[in-house]
């Protein structure tokens, strides 16, 4: 397994195959987002009881997916840094730190302001809005460990650790509605049973989630090939080598 | 139907809680969501040309 891992984590390897796929993800995402925001807007029928601002939804349901999917990526990618000290797995688990913040501010956000139209009130200590704070909390903690410890494998080990500890958030978010009583609403679309909305709010809703989803990927391959391009750039003035090493960058 | 659909039958809104006019929290959702993530990914792209170059 080691040896699998080490092949896939070349990094010499890793910029050949996200090469292509980079632009493939651009124009998935642009798609994605664009159907998507026609849907949410001009085929949605406004909610019987929210009414319009049932329109929210749509970027606040996939933010809050994109923050939990974002933090299992890194949570992930850091046990395998830690594990077998794969220097491609911690700058994954880097680069994606900041883009999980920002979906799970965004997903606090939106929701906040559909709490008020639809509760009456902008903050309420409901587990489902709490361990999502955590989650936000937990995302803050790993950028600001990443930029506090200068050594890069201190840092990458010390992060790893916060992330895969904070991993057990994940559960209690996804579940925390049906554990506690919770004024959030259940879950609507992964559930036993299938998704309980119609088709003309699910698909704004997928398309969304998956513009989210293919944005998440062109970010995190942008962001990974930008660190190797700048560690190739920086051994080449240092001993020009033939190819890119993950020596930790000064 | 138009109006007559719902995301979910447990929500616990109550209809007359419910704001008339939603639309300014809306625009915000929406224009907050593109602003940070396309700030995001514009930085990223930019980052990634001057270093490539």
């Amino acid at each position: 397994m080691s040896k699998t891992l080490s092949q896939l984590a070349n990094p010499d390897l890793f910029l050949r195959v996200s090469s292509p796929l980079l632009p493939i993800f651009g124009v998935l995402t642009l798609a994605f987002l664009g159907a998507g925001t026609l849907m949410a807007f001009f085929f949605s029928p406004p909610d019987y009881k929210q009414g319009e601002s049932v329109r929210m939804m749509y970027v606040h349901v996939p933010a809050a997916w994109m923050a939990m999917q974002t933090y299992a990526v890194i949570s992930v990618s850091a046990f395998v840094g830690f594990v077998w000290r794969h220097r491609l797995a911690d700058i994954i688990a880097r680069e994606a730190a900041p883009l999980g913040l920002a979906f799970t501010f965004l997903a606090l956000f939106t929701g906040s302001l559909w709490g008020k139209v639809t509760w009456g009130v902008y903050w309420d200590w409901d587990p489902r809005l709490t361990s999502m704070l955590v989650l936000l909390f937990l995302y803050l903690g790993l950028v600001a460990l990443w930029s506090a410890i200068e050594n890069e494998a201190n840092a990458a080990r010390t992060t790893a650790l916060l992330a895969m500890i904070g991993a057990v958030n994940l559960p209690i978010i996804k579940f925390s509605v049906d554990w506690w009583d919770s004024l959030h609403q259940k879950a609507a679309v992964l559930r036993e049973g299938g998704p309980s909305m119609p088709a003309s709010m699910l698909w704004p809703l997928l398309l969304m989630a998956l513009g989210y989803m293919a944005l998440s990927v062109f970010y995190i391959l942008l962001r990974v090939r930008t660190d190797l391009h700048k560690r190739h750039k920086d051994n080449k003035t240092k001993r020009a080598p033939s190819r890119v090493s993950l020596e930790p960058a000064t | 139907m138009k109006g007559a659909q719902t995301v979910t039958d447990t929500s616990l809104a109550a209809p007359g809680m419910i704001s008339a006019d939603p639309t300014v929290f809306i625009a915000f959702s929406w224009g907050l969501s593109a602003l940070i993530l396309g700030g995001l990914v514009v930085h990223a792209l930019v980052t990634y040309v001057k270093k490539r170059s």
